[in-house]
């Protein structure tokens, strides 16, 4: 397998994955999307609400806020000594008091969520919560837990995760007969991959793969046949996008731990249960 | 207004009075009050009407009159139409309208009736007094007709003229019973001779050939050369029919009378009008005997130009004239009792002010209307801002729904840019419902007198001087009044034309000419449909780039362009006229007018679908009709509504492709929808049948979440007997107390329930106890005084919630009055009904995690999956162009633009979507979520916007074990309010006989419905009794001693043997022993 990180940033990480086949790397994206777990707020306990916004609206806003996350410290509930009810190690309380004494509205923002533990704080804090009017008031306290997306998506690590076969287009030059009017190809390419400037012969670009979503415009429109578009087996684009919840490290560490969690306990179980020859 | 009643006295009116919307509170005093507190407090928004009266003295002996001092006396309650000239609200500016509590873009012109907001639909009807001649249909004796309706001040008498077979001319008119001969009937009226009866008819020879056997009819009452003879005679033949068995002095006293009352009384009521009256029969007749030759076409009856729309100012007149007479009689009735007591007439004493105030209140609380219409004023809708305004727009036709009426409710093409092509419901109501198109607009009427003396003025020559005109007659029809005749019609009516594009006439004032039959028809009265044109000069509208700029600035409005004479309104009438260019590049030479806006011929709902020319119409009639039903910010000021009931959409959005009516009738601003990324596929097939697979990330993000809020409401009353309701927490001794749990949420207080507490079905929201019924009688046996009665409010049983509003005012006969808003969040679940602008509905089938969704090559999970079924039969290719258009606005950050008819090039749609970096049909590569594999085919991924209906599983969701029995027949109720069961019909039943399980039948039909014992005696096979006291069964018929059985039956069959017992038939039974 060979690896090739075309882009990496703070929020982006974008892969060639060489040599793996398609069942596993769907099991990848799918172990992240759903298994890795994040921190996000579950419970609100609103004591003052003057703000338009129903509680019920407000919590659901305040749990969908990104905070960051940190998987060393903290459990998921259901794995920690107290059972769930909720102790220091599987939870983060956070509090939130503004009053608006100002002649104007007020805005606020998921930085005015105040914290108990400085990591667990919201990725960005000028998400917009809610505006409440002069005089009015919002007080509440939130608790944040670990969870996992498949039970609510506000606990989902990534932004997007998703791959792509790595196009392979072949263009056979001699049967292009350089239509007379400008190439169709060249038009319909949704990527403008292909170049009509000052040859008679369309030039593919060179870093096309980066962007080819490989959805056949070219092979299908090109009246000589001389575009050939198709997937490399085994060979993926594989793109990450985070928030900024965890690191890309730790998504991508975690993730393979549960996966062999996963066949550990497969194999242990399957262990136990005596296989008849 | 004067009025006469007992000798000596009368009052003189004088002007009335409309003041501000005010209420009189149980303690005297009277406040002026804004809408936003008569919703709340269930008041009306009404104002005070005073009347001035004079009352009079009149000396007996010298009949000298004497005039007291002149009163403003209140005469009753009128209400105030919102936002209309006599509502405070009219000129406020959006902060002030905020500061009173009211949505800046409410529209107004509703009225508030006891706290609900309730519309008068605009009525269709015939136009009154034209005449419309039409084939008589083929079971009747007659061949041809002409009808009209001649109304005057809200009376309306049909007069009809019937060709009979023979040939023969039959009128009939009201209060007069059978059909009156056209001859007879015109020489009543004092015409005095056979040539003058010809000459009215008809100077056409063919048509006077033809009435020979008309005016033979009239022979029997003919009096050779004595005219007076003859017209007596013919009084007496009406007589005859009117005053039967009378002297035949009274007789024709009679006939006159109601020959001036009677008929046609829209000429008049006087003795000079006699004589126009039998020109106009004359006309009439004129009429029928062309058709009946074949010199014109019969009249259609749909046709837009005769039909008049009544508004809530024309609705209200006449019931404000019905309750002002009532009033009237009241007054003098009221006098005429003191009088009779012998005391001085006191006309303060003798108004009650109630008999207005209630009569006009009971017909907009009801919708029964004068005249017998019911309906008339409708609870205003508010689902969505849409849907109120469309409902403020609406039409409703009087023709019965149970009859077919294809014409009528056919679109008609006169109805083109006045009545909405695609707002219509489906079914009985079809086309009889209507609505009004954007750009229609109803005209007012102008006083008739002035009009006529332009006319005059402008060289049309009277009636009674017509005989001595040669050459060319074109009738000059005012109103459909033939007013005289013209004889350079061309001139004439482009003077008029242009009168009224330089203002000197008014601005409703249309003239249509008729070439065949050599009419001009000229119409000034109010309710006919007209449409603002722009006028043509010199192929070019007058409309040019100065003005545009001038418009952007705000320095001149639509008015200005009315009074300059560049934009008209046209009523059907003159638009047969008018050649009307549809685009500026179409204009020819002949043109007349220019099209503002083709997009303006669709009613409010229609108005709302993207490419609604790309559709076939049936779809677009279905969105007009959902889009109704679409959740959405109703007002803005929902937080101090207090309806019924309602749903809010969390996060509205407005749409990315949009109209430009939109932005008009403000649903950008009140949007009902989101814009949802759909892909369209099949995916596992969960999408079967127009249903809808759903993210459940998305839904968990806040997709189509809504509120629903129900209120619910109790007064503290007070009875007569000093007897009192109380707001508390029931004591254990009330009767019908529930357990002390079910009171828990209550405030030890006030019995009231605090807000935000969750509740569940049945939980009590409001503690009350009343005092016991009849307390008479109790007294009487010296009982013990019965307990108070419970009659707390509860929430309905299968709802839930949390208590959101607690709002506790007084009502104007100062109760308390307690209001309790519950709202319930409304996640999307399986089952809820969703739909996209173009009539696709379909239900949530499936909700699928995120990673399993199929995902596209840049890693888009779109919100909901489609079936690709829905579009071949349904042909909604608006849809698709949304979607692309969507996609490109998406891309561009500018919202797309699909007003109806505006998109001449549709491929210029896909080289922008290319441009956009899409392909061009709008499809992406897909991956399968679940295996990662490629999708082989493109797949159609575009955002559409998308409406979430309010048909919601968790008001529909029902299901019964046990439950409450009707008391009647013992059967399980019925529907789900009630807990009731779920019917086991007769196709079911024959399902169970076919499979032969005959028990389970029996315990479906019997053990679990109402199954019951009864006992019969074996010799009479009547039923017999029970008697407790002596536990004895015995026969009623046949006393002891015979042999009573106990038969199972249902409870409905002993029902009906009772039933027939009562009817005095002895239904016996005939037991055997069971083999
Ligand atoms: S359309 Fe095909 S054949 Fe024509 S110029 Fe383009 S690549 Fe060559
Ligand atoms: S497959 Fe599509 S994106 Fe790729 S080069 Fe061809 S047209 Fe462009
Ligand atoms: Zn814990």
């Amino acid at each position: 397998m060979e690896l090739e990180v075309i882009e990496k940033d703070k929020y982006n990480l974008n892969l060639i994955i060489r040599g793996i086949s398609l069942e596993m790397i769907n099991a990848i994206r799918r172990i992240i999307l759903s298994w890795v777990p994040a921190m996000a707020i579950d419970e609100v306990i609103i004591l003052k609400n003057d703000s338009p916004l129903y509680d019920e609206i407000l919590a659901h806003r305040i749990g969908l806020i990104p905070l960051k996350t940190d998987l060393e410290t903290y459990r998921l509930p259901a794995d920690c000594e107290c059972g769930g009810f909720g102790c220091p190690s599987c939870q983060v309380s956070l509090t939130c008091e503004v009053v608006n004494d100002s002649k104007n509205n007020l805005i606020i923002y998921s930085g005015d969520l105040k914290t108990n533990d400085p990591n667990i704080v919201p990725v960005n804090p000028n998400i917009p919560i809610v505006k409440i009017g002069s005089g009015s008031s919002l007080i509440f306290e939130a608790y944040a837990t670990l969870g996992r997306s498949r039970t609510h998506i506000k606990w989902q690590p990534v932004s997007n995760i998703f791959f792509r076969y790595l196009p392979n287009i072949t263009f056979e030059s001699e049967k292009c007969n350089n239509c007379p009017d400008k190439c169709i190809v060249s038009r319909m390419c949704p990527e403008k991959l292909y170049d009509f400037s000052d040859e008679k012969i369309p030039i593919l670009q060179k870093d096309y793969w980066k962007s080819c979503t490989l959805c056949n415009a070219c092979e299908k429109n090109c009246p000589e046949k001389a575009i050939k578009v198709e997937g490399e087996n085994d060979n993926y684009l594989f793109f990450i996008e985070s928030d900024g919840v965890l690191p890309f490290n730790t998504i991508l560490k975690k993730a393979f731990e549960i996966f062999y969690a996963i066949i550990d306990e497969f194999i242990e179980k399957l262990e136990q249960v005596e296989v008849k020859e | 207004m004067i009025l006469q009643e007992i000798p000596g006295f009368k009052i003189k009116f004088g002007k009335i009075l409309v003041g501000k919307p005010k209420v009189r509170e149980a303690d005297g005093a009277t406040m002026e009050i804004t809408p936003i507190e008569a919703r709340i407090r269930e008041l009306s928004y009404a104002a005070d009407i005073t009347l001035e009266m004079t009352p009079i003295t009149i000396d007996e002996r010298t009949q000298r009159e004497e005039p007291e001092e002149t009163l403003d006396i209140y005469i009753g309650k009128i209400p105030i139409m919102l936002k209309s000239c006599r509502c405070p609200l009219e000129h406020l500016s959006e902060q002030e309208l905020i500061n009173r509590g009211e949505d800046p873009l409410d529209p107004g012109g509703y009225f508030i009736i006891n706290g609900t907001e309730r519309v008068l639909v605009t009525q269709e009807d015939l136009a009154p007094n034209r005449i419309l001649a039409e084939e008589a249909s083929r079971s009747s004796s007659a061949t041809h007709q002409a009808k009209v309706f001649s109304t005057r001040s809200g009376f309306r008498a049909p007069v009809t003229i019937e060709r009979k077979k023979d040939g023969n001319l039959r009128v009939s008119f009201p209060s007069v019973p059978g059909k009156i001969p056209l001859a007879i009937l015109m020489r009543a009226l004092g015409l005095h001779s056979d040539r003058e009866i010809f000459e009215a008819i008809s100077e056409n020879e063919e048509i006077q050939k033809e009435l020979i056997p008309v005016i033979d009819v009239a022979s029997e009452i003919q009096v050779v050369k004595d005219s007076k003879k003859s017209q007596q005679n013919a009084l007496d033949y009406i007589g005859k029919r009117v005053a039967i068995g009378q002297t035949k002095d009274y007789r024709i006293r009679r006939a006159l009378q109601v020959l001036d009352r009677y008929l046609l009384p829209h000429i008049g009521n006087s003795e000079e009008d006699r004589i126009k009256k039998s020109y106009y029969l004359g006309q009439m007749a004129q009429k029928v005997m062309e058709l009946a030759l074949i010199l014109r076409e019969p009249d259609d009856k749909d046709h837009y130009a005769n039909k008049r729309l009544k508004l809530a100012g024309d609705l209200f007149t006449s019931l404000f004239r019905v309750a002002f007479l009532n009033l009237v009689k009241d007054i003098k009735y009221q006098l005429e009792r003191t009088a009779v007591r012998g005391r001085a007439p006191n006309i303060k004493t003798a108004v009650r002010a109630d008999v207005i105030t209630e009569r006009i209140r009971h017909a907009l609380a009801t919708g029964n209307w004068v005249g017998g219409k019911a309906g008339v004023s409708q609870l205003l809708n508010r689902t969505n801002h849409v849907g109120t305004l469309s409902h403020l727009r609406r039409v409703i036709s009087p023709l019965s729904r149970s009859q077919p009426h294809f014409e009528a409710r056919d679109l008609h093409p006169t109805q083109w840019g006045k009545i909405c092509p695609a707002e219509t419901p489906e079914g009985p109501n079809c086309g009889l419902v209507k609505n009004l198109a954007l750009s229609s607009i109803i005209s007012i009427g102008s006083d008739t007198r002035i009009i006529e003396n332009i006319l005059f003025d402008l060289g049309v020559i009277p009636i009674n001087e017509v005989k001595n005109v040669k050459g060319e007659k074109i009738k000059v029809f005012l109103n459909g009044k033939l007013v005289g005749i013209h004889q350079k019609y061309d001139a004439f009516i482009r003077e008029i034309r242009e009168k009224r594009r330089r203002g000197e006439i008014g601005q409703y004032i249309n003239i249509g000419y008729y070439r065949d039959s050599k009419e001009i028809q000229i119409n000034c009265d109010a309710g006919r449909a007209t449409r603002p044109l722009l006028l043509l000069r010199n192929m070019k509208s007058q409309i040019n780039v100065d003005y545009v700029e001038k418009i952007k600035q705000g320095k001149i409005g639509w008015s200005d362009f009315i009074d300059k004479g560049i934009i008209e309104y046209l009523d059907a009438e003159e638009e047969e006229n008018a050649y009307i260019a549809m685009f500026e590049e179409d204009i020819k030479p002949e043109h007349t007018h220019l099209e503002i806006s083709p997009a303006a011929i669709l009613g409010i709902c229609a108005s709302i679908i993207p490419f609604p020319e790309h559709n076939q119409s049936p779809r677009n009639t279905y969105e007009a009709g959902m889009v109704k039903q679409a959740l959405g910010l109703f007002a803005a000021n929902m937080h101090l509504r207090l309806d019924t009931r309602g749903h809010t959409l969390h996060y509205p959005q407005q749409p990315l492709v949009i109209t430009s009516p939109m932005e008009i009738v403000g649903f950008n601003k009140r949007p009902a929808g989101q814009n949802f990324l759909i892909a369209m596929m099949s995916f596992e097939g969960f999408n079967i049948e127009d249903a809808i697979i759903i993210n459940k990330a998305s839904i968990e993000r806040g997709l189509a979440r809504s509120h629903f809020f129900r209120t619910y409401d109790a007064e503290e009353r007070k009875y007569p007997g000093g007897e009192v309701d109380k707001f508390e927490i029931p004591e254990r001794g009330v009767r019908g107390f529930k357990s002390a749990e079910s009171y828990r949420l209550l405030s030890e207080e006030d019995g009231i329930i605090e807000p935000e507490t969750k509740v569940n079905g049945g939980d009590v929201l409001i503690g009350r106890t009343s005092p016991p019924r009849f307390i008479k009688s109790y007294e009487e046996f010296e009982l013990m005084q019965p307990n108070r009665r419970e009659t707390s409010k509860n929430m309905r049983h299968n709802e839930k919630g949390i208590v959101d509003t607690v709002i506790i005012s007084e009502t104007v006969d100062g109760n308390k009055l307690v209001k309790i808003k519950v709202r319930d969040l409304r996640v999307p679940e399986l089952g809820d009904k969703f739909s996209s602008r173009h009539g696709q509905k379909g239900v949530l089938g499936l909700m699928v995690d995120e990673a399993d969704m199929p995902f596209t090559s840049s890693g888009v999970i779109p919100d909901i999956i489609i079936n690709p079924h829905a579009m071949p039969s349904r042909m909604t290719l608006g849809q698709l162009f949304e979607g692309i258009s969507g996609k490109i606005a998406c891309n561009t950050g500018k919202l797309g633009d699909a007003t109806a008819f505006e998109w001449k090039n549709i491929t210029k749609l896909q080289e922008n979507l290319v441009e956009a970096g899409f392909e061009f049909n709008g499809r992406e590569t897909m991956y399968n979520g679940i295996t990662g594999r490629k999708y082989e085919a493109g797949i159609y991924c575009t955002p559409i916007y998308y409406q979430k209906l309010y048909h919601l599983v968790a008001d529909k969701l029902h299901a019964r074990a046990r439950g409450p029995v009707q008391i009647l027949t013992r059967q399980p109720t019925e529907g789900r309010a009630r807990e009731g069961g779920l019917r086991f019909g007769e196709m079911e039943r024959d399902c169970l006989v076919g499979h032969g399980s005959a028990l389970l039948l029996k315990e479906r039909l019997l053990d679990e419905s109402d199954k019951t014992i009864i006992l019969v005696c074996e010799k009479c096979g009547l039923l017999a009794v029970y008697d407790r006291n002596r536990d004895k069964r015995y026969c009623p018929v046949c006393s002891e001693g015979t042999t009573i059985s106990k038969v199972i039956c249902s409870y409905a069959f002993k029902l009906l043997l009772q039933e027939m017992m009562s009817l005095g038939l002895a239904p016996r039974l005939k037991l055997k022993e069971k083999i």
